[in-house]
């Protein structure tokens, strides 16, 4: 008796490659109506109690927040920010590739949040990458602010001059 | 969300970011920072996150800078989060609002997807022919792939020649459009049409670097597998065999490609050859088709090189993995449960996060549960980790996988509930305390008078303003005179008075008087010259105490007005009171949501490990028979040469 395997699961192999390819572009609607509803009402909820919160812990009048964007981010590949304000530290990041790509596409990372007296405080910011010639690159910037009772707004930019082919590394602050 | 939809919303977010067209890849950063922020938290897949903070801003007054895409940008995430309602929604109330011709056209591509998305071809389609030309790049290749999925759903199989005019739009998604052809092509029966569309996708260039060439590999591979699938079919087995070893060894499809590479060496009779890929196969996880296949294949292989002995050998094998499986099987069912499931649910960390422990992120690197069939390399997992990776392999099947996220986003707002929840009961300590901390010190500051303290200062300084203006007006150089000066005045004064008492007295010199108008002269002399810069310093001091008795003055008042607002504590203690109304509500629905999405995964669950065990037990039938054959055939062989019966092998299992 002469064996004979048949290639039972060849055509079932094909239909389901032949499925598979599809699968990326078009997938069964899965209606959870219920889910989506409370889905919703639980983001709604998490805004309310982001407002809260930022209203019980950092009043407006005390409040001051640091932010980082990098435009376009051609000539520095950031690894590491340090923030000081008046010499002390308060924020610290090293970021990971995927932190960097959502820097890179247009994202804004809120650094730090916290609360300042008023009057006269000096920030500033330590960057930490590789430059424009594959080198270790380090750079400050600092800035002397007035704190008031308006909320204080920064933002650390790391922007592309391309006339020097340098980045340049800046600290805004926004009129709120 | 597939693969395509995540790109094309990247491409919507991407173009959201930018105000001007821009180079591929190159974004400059968001012009509003609450923006911005929503869009770092999108790019690191935390949705809800993104979410948040885009309501928020919105709720804080509108984005300024970027026109109508911060609202196409939250539409889109709606869509990337599972909520299609609410995007359409969105997407349509882009629509009729005297919109730039970028943002309807946007808006009407993704009502296109989803759409499509959800079966209505004939709506899909209508949505499609709205779009003008103003789309960016990226959208209008992803358009342009939408029509091709379109035309396979919709239209009659097509040849590539008739399809070349929905094909000549296509840029990057040229390949992925080509190869659904094919597939269309092939699933109604033209092979050689499906040939010609996998043959014109594997022509298309790959790009140099980046994401999209890794996307474009993986397209590749599926190509490759598909047409040496069919080239099987049409008995071309060398075309089939250069197709298979092109599909790389660590793609998802290798699988299904080392048993079309073994199947396509079996059929011109190299059966050494086709032996190796099926031996590598039989290794991985019996999860996997392609592997349940090599329980026959590889013993029937022996068979065909007259080795009854190893086909024996490979059967018992086969056996005894099936055996180990069923084991597995019975052991998965008795252990499955919810705390099980939550345990591999969360396993994987948030979405888009994919935080796997260091254990199973190894034993996935060696690709395809290599770990599971070999028992061997379980030295470098515990059980529990080799458990809960078959539960996420499980987890991975496509009928499984939408129902499994679904129930991981459930979860994820839940932790995120219970984490404000217990955040909520320390603010509201913390209110608490600031009240009573405010009420302790409005009584001390009430018992102490300090804020009528600045009253009596400035009575004081009253005082001395009209003690400083009679001397001005009075010219009372004197009264402004250094203190020696001043003692030596009155010194003066008292002799003066004397020697006016003793007027007469023959002791006094004739002339005392007269000597002591002159002291006086001197006296008055010297006051008069610094009475000028004495008086400025009065003033000045005067100004500064103005100066400091109008901050005391404010600073009681703020203390003041602190104090009578205490019903601000109260109407952050009443917020809060709702929110937590509010968030122990939701967290009651979410664990109700959780709980039957829980049991409809487990439910299906078991139901595909059941299935998994029926099919494993038709492969378990057939090896039995075919033991039994070959030990019928051995027996046969036996008594037709020898009057003694042979001894069969001894397979130890």
């Amino acid at each position: 008796m002469t064996p004979c395997y048949p290639h039972r699961l060849l055509f079932a192999l094909f239909v389901f490659l032949l499925a598979l390819a599809t699968v990326a572009s078009a997938q069964p609607a899965n209606n959870t109506d219920a889910s989506a509803a409370l889905k919703q009402q639980v983001l709604e909820l998490n805004r309310d109690l982001l407002i809260l919160e930022e209203e019980l812990l950092y009043p407006a009048n005390s409040q001051v927040a640091v932010y980082l964007s990098l435009d376009v981010g051609e000539y520095f590949a950031l690894d590491a920010v340090k923030v000081k304000i008046d010499e002390q530290l308060v924020a610290s990041e090293l970021y990971t590739p995927k932190q960097i790509d959502a820097l890179r596409r247009g994202g804004i990372q809120k650094l730090y949040l916290g609360n300042l007296k008023s009057g006269a405080h000096q920030i500033s910011a330590f960057f930490t990458g590789i430059g424009p010639q594959g080198q270790p690159y380090k750079r400050a910037a600092s800035v002397v602010v007035d704190k008031t009772t308006a909320s204080l707004v920064l933002e650390l930019s790391i922007v592309d001059a391309t006339g020097k082919l340098q980045p340049v590394f800046d600290i805004k602050q926004w009129e709120l | 969300m597939g693969a395509v939809a995540t790109t094309a919303l990247c491409a919507l977010l991407a173009l959201a970011s930018v105000a001007v067209a821009a180079p591929p890849e190159r974004h400059h950063a968001a012009q509003d920072l609450r923006y911005g922020e929503s869009l770092y938290h999108y790019y690191l897949g935390d949705f809800p996150q993104a979410l948040s903070v885009l309501l928020r801003a919105e709720s804080d007054g509108a984005i300024v800078g970027h026109q109508h895409y911060p609202k196409l940008m939250r539409a889109g995430i709606y869509m990337a989060y599972g909520l299609p309602d609410r995007a359409r929604s969105e997407f349509a109330a882009q629509l009729g609002q005297g919109e730039p011709q970028a943002v309807r056209d946007t808006a009407h591509y993704y009502l296109a997807q989803l759409d499509y998305r959800a079966g209505d071809y004939a709506k899909a389609a209508a949505s499609a022919n709205s779009i003008g030309h103003a789309l960016d790049d990226t959208l209008a290749d992803n358009n342009a792939l939408l029509n091709v999925h379109l035309f396979i759903k919709t239209g009659p199989p097509a040849t590539l020649q008739e399809a070349q005019t929905i094909l000549s739009p296509l840029r990057h998604n040229r390949a992925l459009a080509l190869l659904n052809l094919a597939n269309a092509a092939a699933r109604a029966g033209d092979v050689s049409g499906a040939q010609q569309y996998y043959r014109a996708g594997l022509s298309v260039p790959l790009p140099k670097s980046g994401a999209k060439r890794d996307e474009a590999l993986a397209i590749r591979d599926k190509t490759l597998t598909a047409m040496g699938y069919s080239f099987l079919q049409e008995a071309n087995y060398a075309s089939a065999k250069a197709a298979f070893r092109d599909v790389r060894l660590d793609s998802n499809l290798a699988n299904s490609a080392l048993l079309g590479y073994g199947w396509a060496a079996a059929s011109y009779q190299d059966y050494p050859l086709a032996l190796k890929p099926w031996q590598e196969l039989r290794r991985r996880s019996l999860l996997l088709p392609a592997v349940q296949e090599t329980l026959l294949a590889v013993p029937w292989a022996y068979e065909q090189l007259n080795a009854p002995r190893s086909a024996l050998l490979a059967y018992r094998e086969s056996e005894q993995l099936l055996s180990t499986e069923f084991a597995r099987i019975e052991q998965q069912l008795e252990r499955l449960n919810r705390h099980r499931l939550m345990a591999g649910l969360r396993h994987r960390g948030a979405p888009g996060q994919e935080h796997r422990p260091p254990a199973a992120d190894a034993l996935l690197a060696r690709g395809d549960s290599h770990e599971l069939q070999s028992w061997l390399s379980l030295d470098q997992v515990d059980v529990l980790s080799s458990d809960s990776h078959y539960l996420q392999t499980l987890l991975k099947q496509d009928a499984l996988q939408q129902q499994a996220q679904q129930l991981r986003d459930l979860l994820q707002l839940q932790s995120g509930l219970n984490h404000w929840h217990s955040k909520l009961d320390i603010y509201r300590q913390l209110v608490t305390d600031k009240r009573q901390l405010r009420s302790q010190r409005s009584a001390a500051i009430e018992q102490s008078g300090l804020l009528q303290q600045h009253r009596a200062l400035q009575q004081q300084r009253e005082q001395l303003a009209g003690e400083l203006a009679r001397i001005e007006r009075e010219q009372d150089t004197l009264a402004l005179a250094d203190a020696d000066t001043r003692a030596q005045a009155a010194r003066i004064a008292r002799a003066r008075t004397s020697a006016a008492g003793l007027t007469g007295n023959p002791k006094v010199p004739d002339n005392a008087a007269q000597r002591l108008r002159f002291y006086q002269g001197v006296i008055d002399w010297r006051a008069a010259q610094g009475f000028a810069e004495h008086l400025w310093q009065a003033r000045k001091t005067l100004a500064q105490l103005d100066a400091a008795l109008g901050q005391s003055r404010q600073r009681s008042q703020q203390v003041a007005d602190i104090l009578s607002t205490d019903p601000d504590l109260e109407a952050q203690l009443t917020r809060l009171t709702a929110l937590q109304t509010r968030t122990h509500a939701q967290l009651t629905h979410l664990e109700q949501a959780i709980h039957n999405a829980t049991d409809a995964l487990l439910h299906r669950l078991r139901q595909t490990l059941q299935q998994h065990h029926q099919r494993l037990q038709d492969y378990l039938s057939q090896v039995r028979l075919s033991i039994a054959r070959l030990y019928d055939v051995a027996y046969r062989a036996a008594q037709e040469s020898e009057p003694e019966a042979p001894v069969p092998a001894q397979v130890q299992p």
